[in-house]
């Protein structure tokens, strides 16, 4: 018996030393990380910043060495972010965020948490206080279609996209619920889709009816206007989609992007296209398009160069700037 | 102020004599110490303030009060006046120990006040400071002064509390139980927002024969949350419980202790919440051989990476403090940190409390066993050999630890250590039977900790280095009698490391927050040499010169020299 206790003792203390522990701490091939916080600190957790005000939030931050860093805001209703990005061993309140975003919007109301990351190393920091977004940063121009509160007329041809052997609709307004994308503004975004079958026509699209008053382009400048959108290509079918876009002024003259924009990889992205590259494409009354009174914008789904097969992408918030694009220019 | 000293002076001188004549249940010893020292930095280094002096007379009167035989009360009054304080203007009074012990209806034996508590080696012990590896004489008899200082006996911790202990005797099976517990006193209330911390703990200890044992110990440093009125409260709470055993058999022995450990924290302001558990084992086997002339001892144990034991890997030093002779030094003026001549001299840098997280350590002092046995994250074997000449003649000690990491510190592969340990004294009076004593005392260390790894690329400079810091430490001494009672005394203490190695930086609850990469390339040579005289056994004089070197190679505007003239005189009585 006393043999027994033994050997059990002594195989209780093998089995503690055969333990093959977890590491001790961050690895050493990474950047030791000392604090990251979101300014000012304070008893409170949150934050509020209410952008439209002009408010804009601070970081402070310091770790190992000099090196590339990066600190992403991200919004936890929306997804939407906004990367900041240096080089250096800390951050101080000279680094601030204006309430503006990488691609889709933040919205009012929402929380948003920052995380501190490098550029050559896996470690992160998240900040353990939070925004709170009393309003967004507004932005200037002339909003001619979001599928929330400015709706469009779509169309689109017979020949129809199907999925799981249902036809999908030409045009449906979408919500994140519906196919787990993230919405760039507001609750709907407008997918599109359609099957080329030699046509070479367009598949399906939107009329944007600029109802209140015409649109008005100040033709000494044309290139400094842009119409803006956000486009969405499905992991499946954006290297098959591409989009027109137009323009019509109140004589039924018409613009439009003859190029047509295409996707090099899937995911929302932000178009911007000057007006200055959307040419003449339509003009029956020999009267030169009339920049200051333009009625309707539109755009058309095609396939890539009327290949026969199918296509499909989404589209949301349609919006004409001056002075500025809001993503980086098309082209 | 002259008045009231002259009227403790008056009351002192009148209890003494009492003491001394009247009432034998009152007896009293004491010290007395004179000394003085100057420092000045080497002639070379021109930029930071050269020299500095202090010093100071003392008196420690201790007090020894039996009331009845079965109750003693002691205390200690200390009455210091530190050199420059003319005419009692720097004269301080202190209570510097009181303590009540004795004996309860015949069985039980208690204390309180200030007592010295020990345990195990991974409960409640107060491991030696580091680099004082059989120093030679003239270092030792300061450095005993930093004990005495700082209540630094062996390795007991000076606390205040009270402790009972008493034993059971039985007929059949176990011979005897010995039961001690106790409770002490870590922190006291802070600005009513942090509240007290106790220490408290106990032994069982069974002897089943006078060659057979087993103790089961458990102690734990505990908050008590409710000593503040507030709504948020902190509570900590780190408990350690382990067995221990001890078998002879013949000239063999057994002996061993296993145990666990646990760290609590509850912030309820924050949610805050921790809940680590440790454990530990050891076991090894001894033999006495050549008529006990000669001790081997080999044991291995694993401490695992989240054993904490505040009461056994609480430093005696103090790493953080900022150090007092001459503090800013070299041409780059930069504010030293403790070296050799601060472990000998500065009383400032010692510990006096349990602390309740890891303390710093400096890894060029010894990186393998900074915490004593209970350093966590180590496993590995202990090997020691002792051997005594049966002439007193001489005597030696080797001990060899071949450690290695339980859990690899921010990386995947693990540490290995070597702490090598010698020492050997050799009395030439009783070779060659002189009358005059004449003793060499020599030390040799060597810690080493190593790691390859893979020289990741992390930035244009920075790199993933491999570990490699060892560090030699040697100490040499003689002691001659070249006249009646007088002394020469020399001795040197001799640092060189090299290398590099990743501290881990903690927050409050020992978690590695990051890894900092420190290189070394340097040395510290400590030389001093003295002369004493001896009244008799209980009076000395001292005069002795020290020069420390410090040289740093990878920065050698933090190189510095320091000279220190030291006089001494001591008394007991």
């Amino acid at each position: 018996m006393k043999r027994l206790k033994f050997i059990g003792l002594a195989v209780s203390l093998l089995g503690m030393w055969s333990c093959n522990e977890e590491m001790v701490g961050p690895s050493i091939d990474g950047i030791a990380i000392d604090t990251f916080n979101i300014v000012p600190t304070g008893t409170s957790k949150t934050i509020d910043a209410d952008f439209a005000q002009g408010d804009s939030i601070h970081f402070m931050g310091s770790w190992e060495f000099e090196t590339k860093w990066i600190i992403t805001v991200k919004g936890q209703q929306s997804g939407a972010t906004k990367t900041l990005k240096g080089n250096g061993k800390s951050v101080d309140e000279t680094i601030a965020w204006d309430g503006s975003s990488d691609l889709i919007f933040f919205r009012d109301g929402e929380t948003c948490e920052a995380t501190l990351s490098f550029e050559y190393y896996n470690d992160s920091l998240v900040a353990d206080n939070f925004v709170h977004v009393v309003s967004t940063k507004p932005i200037e121009g002339i909003v001619l279609g979001d599928y929330d509160e400015i709706d469009a007329e779509g169309w689109g041809s017979t020949s129809r996209v199907v999925e799981d052997g249902v036809e999908l609709p030409a045009t449906q307004k979408r919500t994140f619920a519906d196919e787990g994308i993230l919405v760039p503004q507001g609750d709907n975004y407008l997918q599109i889709s359609g099957y080329e079958d030699g046509g070479k026509y367009y598949l399906s699209g939107n009329i944007l009816t600029i109802s209140e008053a015409p649109l008005k382009i100040d033709t000494k400048n044309i290139g400094s206007n842009y119409i803006n959108f956000f486009l969405y290509g499905y992991p499946e079918y954006y290297s098959n989609s591409t989009i027109y876009v137009m323009f019509s002024d109140k004589n039924g003259n018409k613009i439009g992007f003859n190029d047509r924009i295409k996707m090099t990889e899937p995911g929302w992205h932000g178009i911007s296209l000057s007006f200055s590259k959307l040419k003449e494409t339509e003009n029956e009354t020999g009267i030169p398009f009339d920049y200051s009174n333009i009625t309707e914008a539109g755009y058309s789904l095609f396939s890539v160069d009327g290949t026969e097969c199918a296509a499909k992408a989404a589209v949301d918030y349609f919006i004409v700037t001056t002075g500025k694009p809001l993503f980086n220019v098309y082209n | 102020m002259k008045k009231i000293f002259l009227c403790i002076g008056l009351a002192i001188s009148g209890l003494l004599v009492q003491a001394q004549t009247a009432n034998p249940k009152i007896q009293f010893n004491g010290m007395a110490r004179g000394d003085m020292s100057h420092n000045w930095l080497s002639s070379d280094d021109t930029t930071n303030v050269d020299q500095s002096l202090g010093g100071a007379a003392l008196i420690d009167l201790h007090l020894d009060i039996r009331p009845s035989d079965a109750v003693r009360i002691s205390s200690t009054l200390r009455v210091k006046n530190a050199i420059g304080g003319f005419w009692g203007q720097g004269a301080t009074l202190e209570l510097r120990e009181i303590s009540i012990k004795g004996v309860a209806a015949k069985r039980i034996k208690y204390r309180f006040g200030d007592i010295d508590s020990r345990m195990t080696p991974y409960t409640l012990w107060n491991y030696d400071g580091e680099c004082a590896n059989n120093e030679a004489d003239v270092f030792r008899f300061i450095r005993e002064i930093r004990h005495q200082e700082n209540f630094n006996y062996g390795s007991y911790w000076r606390n205040q509390g009270g402790d009972l202990s008493w034993r059971l005797g039985f007929d059949k099976g176990v011979e005897s139980i010995d039961f001690t517990t106790f409770a002490m006193r870590n922190r006291s209330l802070d600005d009513g927002k942090t509240p007290d911390r106790l220490q408290a703990g106990g032994k069982m200890l069974f002897h089943f024969t006078d060659n057979a044992q087993i103790g089961f110990n458990y102690i734990n440093l505990f908050d008590l949350p409710k000593t503040v009125s507030k709504t948020y409260y902190e509570k900590y709470s780190n408990g350690v419980g382990t067995s221990d055993f001890g078998f002879f058999i013949g000239r063999i022995h057994a002996f061993g202790e296993l145990g666990f450990s646990t760290i609590n924290y509850v912030d309820t302001a924050d949610t805050k919440t921790i809940d680590t558990k440790g454990n530990f084992f050891e076991v090894g086997l001894g033999a006495d051989l050549m008529e006990s002339q000669l001790n081997v001892q080999a044991s291995f144990r694993r401490v695992n990476q989240n054993f904490f034991s505040a009461g056994a890997q609480s430093k005696r030093i103090n790493y953080t403090s900022d150090v007092n002779v001459l503090p800013v030094v070299g041409t780059n003026s930069y504010n030293r940190t403790i070296a050799l001549l601060d472990l000998l001299t500065d009383d400032a840098i010692y510990n006096q409390a349990i602390s309740y997280g890891l303390m710093d350590y400096e890894m060029i002092f010894n990186n393998v066993t900074p915490y004593g046995k209970a350093t966590p994250n180590r496993q590995g074997f202990d090997v020691a050999l002792t051997y005594n000449a049966i002439d007193s003649t001489f005597e030696t000690d080797v001990e060899i630890q071949l450690l290695q990491d339980v859990a690899g510190q921010g990386s995947e592969k693990k540490k290995n250590y070597l702490l090598a340990q010698w020492k050997g004294n050799v009395y030439f009076d009783k070779i060659f039977a002189w009358n005059k004593s004449v003793s060499v005392t020599a030390g040799y260390q060597f810690a080493s900790a190593s790691r390859d790894e893979d020289r990741v690329y992390k930035m244009s400079k920075e790199l993933v280095k491999p570990v490699d810091l060892h560090s030699h430490t040697i100490d040499l001494g003689a002691s001659v009698e070249v006249l009646n009672r007088v002394d020469v005394l020399v001795g040197t203490k001799m640092l060189f490391y090299k290398g590099t190695d990743y501290k881990a930086i903690l927050n409050g609850f020992n978690e590695t927050v990051k890894y900092q990469c420190e290189t070394y390339d340097g040395s510290q040579m400590l030389t001093a040499a003295g002369l004493r005289y001896r009244f008799n056994d209980n009076i000395s004089l001292t005069l002795q010169y020290d020069r420390f070197n410090l040289k740093d190679k990878n920065d050698d505007g933090n190189s510095y020299k320091i000279n220190q003239a030291f006089l001494l005189f001591n008394i007991l009585f």
